[in-house]
């Protein structure tokens, strides 16, 4: 399984309602090609989002988003990396 | 991390099922049957078996391992973490590891592990405290009869414990009544019949002096008995109540007439404490749930909140229910959403059409009629908004206890929604009558579990508080014996007090008692009035008072004045009238006589149905989701909403026609406001009015009230036969009703299958309904069971079935002339053609589905489409045909923009294999570039397929070594997607190609491979690919 990430822009601050209908058209579709949704990340103006999912392939994750009908930015595999104090990031 | 006494995870099943990780509650799956798994595998204790797990909780599925393994998947990451792996799937095995894990069951066992009269009293108050809920609660499965047994049994198990617990805590605690009550009431909470329970509630009130309070409850106890039960109490209850009545009362005061007072508000004396925990609470944000005997003065403290923030920046929103609200859904809710007076002005748009469902006079509802969730958000946003834009705000319920379950539920919903945010709850609930309402009593929990909810119990009033408060209607009664009387209760202090004015003499009355005998001294207009205004309920608007009773203007407003002199009536703001308390409307509504009520409560239904009918409201409306039936048609739900009332007094009246057509009515108007709970109570309802029916009246009733249950949301509510009872009367509608009520009913079955995902079921019982003669067209139908088939057909899986579903669909929309479908269908039926090497048809049936991709704007699925073409060409050998489709879908995977796409580096990849099996040999090149960028694009398919057909090409041009390594990499990229064809194709070509150098060894080990996959699935391209490796190795080798 690899580690996917997918990023969205909204052109409309994103409604929690929004979210939630998403989320009920997106379920089957993700458990269909066997994607598997991790966590979600919206930006304080609701304008931009970054899910992470675990799944096959990317494109497993493109197709359900289109066969839901959902558009998105790009999708993309990704390595966790460690966090130890090599990777981390500058304290101040 | 952890220490010892501290559990990174905190798995909690008793009550509603939640996880917490390090503290922070973790989003459970929200498939249930996942929910259901990981409570069994952390429950048990003990490795189990797929084998086992399969037959435990699925009964049938295609493929129970896919589905067990999906579930796992979905509820390993709540149960792991980055050190802990509890979630073990070892081969055959799956178990749980519970390192590092509280679990409140297993603690519950611990700490009781044999009878709980064995036990210590701390480790049975710390049970009771545990056991906040039943087991899974709101996950059963009644399809899963393994599991549901198992799940009702443990449920069952622990309510014996729960009751064992409790028992043992009232009898240790009997010398600390006021310890040992709360735990009665929980008793009686676990089984509101249990007339032992009822009797350790009476002991422990009279031990704590609130005899009054003890002697409703015997009389509540005495009624439900007899009413539900059809006894009398028990020898035991009889003496406790015995030792109620002792001759302490013997009261007697001289009689003095005087004038009836006129307040609206009572006064209120006292309660220092009270108020000051309101306030600090209100000022911390810290909900509040104030809560005490009827008449104690709940009610008015909370009247007294914005008197009390006078000259704060504060808002309130307040709503409260009244006993009959059963009828009326969120009626509390839609009450406070009232008081907000900018409201219809300010509402941001997002919200309005959604809130429109409770709130007409914010315009239409949404279009989607949507789920209740989403009509909560909407309430608690509206809220929120306020609270950040003005000031803090205070949302004010009263009578807790009346709740309905909508209310109850939304209330659950915008108090966690609104932590954190200025908000506090301030609520007040009947202590003794809170028991009685499940709904309500969930969501006080949840409140006091996850909110902090605080509790505040009304004492009595001081005696010299209670002689203030009596003194303020007759100054010269005697306070210590108002005092001895009331018990301190401010309510029965007045009514004392009033009484003594009145000239009554005090004879040891209940308050009932003096409040009926208050009553029967008014005028005569009043005298008529007070019936039916106490049969309407609690609040009265006077032009329906007057409309149910056909009274002159001037009759009423005398009436209707003289009560409110009287403090029986009380003015509200919103110009109607109002019971002053509702134990005066009780007591009025308790003097009729029985014959008498019902002839009230008859013709206030037949009068509010004429005014209902007159906005046509009875005609009958589907409530299938718009996605399903799409001939919704809309009504006024300010009126439709009248129908509860109807069916209510409709009922107590014992109009059966009137009742069971109200009950549809509401019912179908519960269903658009998402109170499933009330629409399956008045499905429910309106079935027991039935029998008497005319037969077709009957017929047409009961299908309506069956199409209640026939709702995405009413699933946890269908009778477990409700299809078998739809065909019953299906059979009946055959034989004794109409055509019409054949295909309806029909329908409805169909519908019910359809939402239980029987496509194909469905759509045998929607052309049986088409053929009784429905006119309707079922396209929403037809879509979905071709856009389950397409989806099928991308995922190469199931093949069978996805063309067994795209024939049907294709079936029946030439059957019954639907047209105007998207692309699904064609592209369903050209994927099958595809799978089974009908590679002409394939290319008609995706042309097709490409010219409807083009026409309705789709630009994703019009490259997949295009797509597809060139591979049927390659797959024919005509690569100049494969050529030309290249150049168009390399026009449209370029204009979709999407940088990390797959479309554009694949739409290279197939020119350049195109130009490869023309012999231009230069494309390689090209091809393995574009290769590169299907890997960077992580399109395992693609490159498994750009792969198979090079190496396949490379192979017939003798290009043996070339073969093997492309091979090679598309069994990699095809083994991590799991693609079954790709597989099969690429071991067939490492066959032969291994066959080449002699390698007799690999090529009865791919072959050896090839052989565990069943044929039947395969692809006829890969079906072939494997009969021509095998052909060739059995004429090389000796098998």
């Amino acid at each position: 399984m690899s580690y996917l990430v997918m990023e969205r822009t909204f052109d409309e601050p994103m409604l929690d309602a929004d979210l939630a209908r998403m989320g009920e058209r997106l379920g089957p579709c993700l458990q269909d090609h066997s994607v598997q949704w991790l966590r979600s990340y919206l930006s304080s103006d609701r304008r931009r989002m970054i899910c992470t999912f675990e799944a096959p392939d990317a494109e497993a994750v493109r197709i359900a988003y289109r066969t839901a009908g959902y558009p998105f930015e790009c999708v993309w595999q990704a390595m966790v990396l460690p966090t130890d104090a090599g990777l981390a990031p500058p304290t101040s | 991390m952890a220490t010892p006494d501290v559990c990174r995870l905190e798995i909690r099943l008793l009550g509603r099922a939640s996880i917490l990780r390090d503290g922070a509650e973790i989003d459970l799956p929200r498939s249930r049957k996942a929910r259901a798994l990981l409570a069994y595998l952390v429950t048990s204790g003990q490795a189990q078996s797929r084998e086992h797990l399969c037959d435990f909780f699925w009964d049938g599925p295609a493929n129970p391992r896919a589905e067990l393994r999906w579930c796992l998947a979905k509820i390993r990451p709540l149960l792991n973490d980055d050190t802990t792996t509890r979630l073990v799937a070892d081969g055959d095995y799956v178990s749980f590891l519970a390192e590092d894990v509280a679990l409140d069951v297993a603690r519950v066992r611990e700490l009781i592990p044999s009878a709980p009269e064995d036990a210590s009293t701390n480790r049975l108050r710390q049970v009771a405290e545990l056991l906040r809920g039943p087991f899974l609660e709101g996950v059963d499965l009644p399809d899963c009869y393994a599991f549901d047994a198992w799940c009702v049994a443990e449920r069952q198990a622990l309510q014996q414990l729960q009751d064992g617990v409790l028992r043992t805590l009232v009898q240790r605690l009997l010398d600390q009544p006021d310890a040992a009550l709360p735990y009665a009431r929980d008793r009686l909470v676990l089984d509101p019949f249990c007339e032992d329970a009822h009797a350790d509630l009476v002991m422990l009130l009279n031990a704590m002096g609130r005899t009054a309070e003890a002697r409703e409850r015997y009389e509540h106890c005495r009624r439900m008995l007899q009413h539900e039960l059809g006894q009398v109490p028990s020898a035991r209850l009889e003496q406790l109540h015995a030792q109620l009545n002792p001759a302490s009362h013997p009261l007697a005061a001289p009689p003095s007439p005087s004038s009836v007072p006129s307040s609206n508000a009572p006064p209120l004396v006292g309660r220092q404490r009270e108020l000051t925990t309101m306030r600090g609470m209100l000022e911390k944000g810290v909900p509040l749930l104030i809560s005490g005997d009827p008449g104690i003065g709940k009610s008015r403290l909370l009247q007294e909140i914005p008197i009390q923030l006078q000259g704060e920046q504060f808002q309130v929103l307040r709503g409260r229910a009244f006993e009959m609200d059963a009828t009326r859904p969120y009626a509390p809710w839609i009450d406070a959403l009232r008081s907000i007076p900018i409201l219809p002005t300010t509402c941001p748009a997002a919200l309005r059409s959604e809130l429109a469902a409770l709130l007409p006079e914010l315009g239409p509802t949404a279009d989607d009629s949507g789920d209740r969730n989403r009509l909560f958000n909407a309430v608690a946003q509206v809220v929120i908004e306020m609270a950040r834009t003005g000031a803090p705000m205070a949302v004010v319920l009263d009578d807790l206890q009346w709740f309905d379950e909508a209310s109850a539920a939304l209330l659950h919903y915008v108090a966690h929604a609104t932590a954190g945010q200025p908000v506090t709850f301030i609520l007040a609930a009947r202590g003794g009558e809170l028991e009685c309402n499940a709904a309500a009593q969930r969501a006080v929990h949840s409140l006091r579990r996850d909110l902090a909810l605080r509790m505040l119990a009304v004492e009595p009033l001081s005696p010299a508080e209670t002689a203030a408060v009596a003194h303020t209607i007759a100054p010269e009664v005697d306070g210590d014996h108002v005092f001895r009387e009331s018990e301190g209760n401010p309510l029965f202090a007045m009514e004392i007090a009033r009484s003594h004015q009145g000239g009554q003499p005090l004879l040891g009355d209940t308050l009932g008692g003096l409040i009926a005998g208050r009553l029967a001294g008014v005028g005569k207009e009043a005298a008529e009035i007070l019936p039916w205004a106490a049969a309407l309920g609690r609040r009265l608007n006077p032009d329906r008072l007057a409309a149910v009773m056909n009274l002159p203007c001037t009759t009423l407003l005398q009436g209707l004045e003289d009560l409110e002199r009287r403090a029986i009536l009380r003015a509200t703001d919103a110009g109607h009238s109002e019971f002053a308390h509702d134990l005066i409307r009780r007591a009025a509504y308790q003097s009729l006589s029985e014959p008498r009520r019902r002839l009230i409560h008859l013709q206030i239904a037949r009068s509010l149905a004429r005014s209902v009918e007159q906005s046509r409201l009875w005609s009958r409306k589907s409530t299938l989701q718009p996605h399903v039936s799409g001939r919704l048609a809309r009504s006024s739900p300010m009126a439709e909403s009248s129908a509860g009332e109807v069916a209510y007094h409709a009922d107590l009246g014992g109009d059966h026609a009137l009742a069971a057509r109200a009950c549809a009515v509401a019912g179908r108007y519960a269903l658009r406001i998402h109170a499933y709970a009330d629409a399956a109570a008045l499905a429910q309802q309106g079935q027991t009015h039935l029998a008497s029916l005319p037969d077709e009246a009957r017929l047409q009733r009961a299908f309506e009230l069956l199409e209640l249950y026939i709702h995405p949301g009413m699933e946890p509510y269908q009778p477990p036969d409700l299809e078998q009872r739809l065909r019953t009367l299906v059979a009946d509608a055959r034989a004794i009703g109409t055509s019409t009520q054949v295909h309806d009913g029909l329908y409805l079955i169909g519908v019910l299958l359809y939402l239980r995902g029987r496509y194909s079921d469905a759509l045998d019982v929607t052309v049986l309904a088409e053929r009784a003669g429905r006119t309707a067209e079922p396209a929403t139908v037809v879509q979905a069971v071709a856009d389950t088939a397409r989806c099928l057909g991308m995922l190469g899986r199931d093949m069978d079935r996805a063309a067994q579903l795209a024939e049907e669909a294709q079936q029946l929309a030439e059957q019954l002339d639907v047209r105007e479908l998207g692309c699904e269908l064609p592209l369903a039926l050209g994927l099958v053609a595809h799978h089974r090497g009908e590679l002409l048809q394939a290319r008609a049936h995706i042309e097709h589905a490409l010219a409807l991709a083009k026409r309705d704007r789709t630009p994703w699925w019009e490259c997949y489409c295009l797509s597809r073409l060139p591979m049927i060409e390659l797959e024919r050998q005509a690569p100049d045909d494969a050529l030309d489709c290249c150049r168009t879908l390399q026009i449209v995977a370029d204009k979709l923009g999407d940088n990390s796409g797959a479309e554009a580096p694949f739409a290279q990849a197939l020119e350049a294999l195109a130009r490869l099996q023309r012999g231009e040999h230069q494309a390689t090149a090209t091809m393995d570039h574009a290769l590169e960028q299907l890997r960077t694009a992580d399109s395992q398919w693609m490159i498994a397929y750009v792969q198979n057909m090079a190496a396949l090409i490379h192979w017939q041009s003798d290009r043996a070594d070339a073969a093997r390594e492309r091979a090679g990499k598309a069994l990699h990229a095809a083994g991590i997607v799991d693609q079954e064809n790709e597989i099969i194709i690429a071991r067939a070509l490492l066959a032969r190609t291994a066959l080449n150098t002699a390698d007799r060894a690999a090529a009865l080990a791919h072959l050896e491979h090839m052989h565990t996959v069943a044929r039947d699935g395969l692809s006829a391209r890969a079906r072939r690919a494997a009969a021509d490796a095998e052909a060739a190795v059995g004429r090389t080798l000796p098998v």
